[in-house]
């Protein structure tokens, strides 16, 4: 055995270290995904599927096991919702109306947000602990494309596209430390970014930084995408603040916001492949 | 030792870490304490190294890094290629010079790769971003304190496998 690797061991090291460099200059030097990743990402795909297929089930059946008393509590809590929202939705319909006829006196076209979007399932989570990133089950072949956003059931902001293969994505949540998204405070109109940090990425929350007005800032604030620049759709719930901190140097404020998709026990996602600008 | 029991003794290495890739992928996500989860790959390179030399040792790390760079998102380009290469290269010295193989051994390497993948991901995130570096020094603190355990089991596997190969 250590003879063989006398001989030839320096020659394999060699060898693979060559690999190396020219995957690196690969990566470096390609914009997209590179080939050999994207090969890789095609021939694990099935055993992702099966991996997710064998976890969710595994999932599935603990959470069989919730407590019956949280859930009826959870149930009358959800009625009282939407008795709420429908007294709220009488209401508007009053104020669509009105909208309508006015646009109409005005002739201003009508503000569409329509959203094309493809589902795909959570196939694998990240393995480091320095990043916040899901692989999902759809790719380039299904119309993804870097960039797109991710949503989940409810339209709250999940993350973004940072790799797209054949038959697979990686989206980079909303938590992830390369995240950086245009928002908006939804009560102030106040424009932010909503940033992951690493200190906050563990405990499952994000920030929002370069605030024009921290102090105008109330704990429960919506947070939603800006749209600015026509990057990401307008609009799309990301969270609600939960306090404002100062950062180290003691000069800036930055409020904590909780996410409002569940990052961490995500199954199912919207990719959004196509929107209107709404100016 | 012979050609063909060189072959399947590294065949049952990489079966082992097939297993623990995939616990590392299904299973590891989940289990979350102080907001992390174990994390093994450092620790596989290492451990093997600690068993094997300074000459097989850093091989099985760089093919493993290899894989895992094709399979997952690094810090940055070949991320894991480099970090598994320096994990087992450091192990096979610690190994041979200052530590005899054994759990203490592993326990120690393990604890090197540890540190030292975390010492990369905190250049690649204070470089990108520009991280607080205490925020990086206490996810390493943390990421340590959950995985370590885990090493355990990795050394009573690999040394099984290099007990049952040595001197034949």
């Amino acid at each position: 055995m250590k003879r063989f690797f006398s001989k030839y061991g320096i020659w394999l090291l060699a060898g693979v270290a060559i690999i190396v460099v020219v995957l690196c200059i690969i990566s470096a030097v390609s914009s997209g995904t590179p080939f050999l990743r994207n090969a890789a990402g095609v021939i694990a795909s099935p055993f992702r599927a099966a991996g997710s297929a064998v976890s969710d089930w595994v999932s599935d059946i603990t959470d069989r096991f919730d407590s019956v008393e949280d859930l009826q509590q959870e149930n009358e809590a959800l009625r009282k919702q939407v008795a709420d929202l429908e007294r709220q939705l009488r209401g508007a319909q009053k104020d669509i109306e009105e909208n309508q006829r006015l646009r109409n006196l005005l002739d201003l076209q009508s503000q569409r947000r329509d959203l094309q979007k493809v589902s795909a399932r959570v196939a694998e989570r990240s393995v480091s602990n320095w990043a916040s990133t899901i692989t999902l089950n759809k790719g380039t072949s299904a119309g993804v494309a870097i960039g797109n956003c991710a949503i989940d059931q409810y339209g709250n902001l999940v993350g973004v596209v940072t790799e797209a293969g054949m038959n697979w994505c990686t989206v980079a949540t909303i938590l992830d430390t390369t995240s950086a998204i245009g928002a908006t405070v939804f009560r102030t109109e106040q424009v932010a970014v909503a940033q992951g940090r690493l200190d906050l990425m563990s405990q499952g929350y994000l920030s929002l930084t370069y605030l024009e007005d921290p102090d105008n800032l109330i704990s429960g604030d919506l947070i939603v995408t800006s749209g600015l620049g026509g990057y990401y759709p307008s609009g799309l719930v990301i969270g609600a603040v939960k306090e404002l901190r100062t950062d180290v140097g003691g000069l800036t404020q930055y409020a904590v916001v909780t996410p409002k998709a569940n990052v961490m026990s995500l199954t199912q996602v919207f990719l959004v492949t196509g929107f209107d600008v709404v100016e | 030792m012979t050609q063909r029991m060189l072959t399947i003794k590294w065949v049952f290495y990489s079966l082992w870490t097939l297993l623990f890739l995939l616990a590392q992928q299904l299973v590891l996500p989940h289990i979350r304490i102080w907001g992390v989860h174990p994390y093994l790959l450092p620790m596989l390179s290492a451990v093997a190294a600690s068993f094997e030399g300074r000459r097989e040792g850093p091989i099985f790390g760089l093919v493993l890094g290899l894989v895992c760079d094709l399979l997952f998102t690094g810090a940055f380009p070949c991320f894991y290629a480099v970090t598994l290469l320096l994990s087992a290269l450091v192990a096979g010295l610690a190994a041979r010079h200052l530590i005899m193989p054994g759990l203490v051994c592993s326990l120690a390497v393990s604890a090197a790769a540890l540190v030292l993948t975390g010492l990369f991901n905190t250049a690649a995130v204070s470089y990108s971003y520009g991280a607080p570096l205490t925020a990086a020094l206490w996810l390493i603190a943390r990421e340590l304190v959950v995985s370590l355990p885990a090493a355990v089991l990795i050394h009573l596997v690999f040394s099984r496998v290099h007990r049952r190969f040595a001197g034949r």
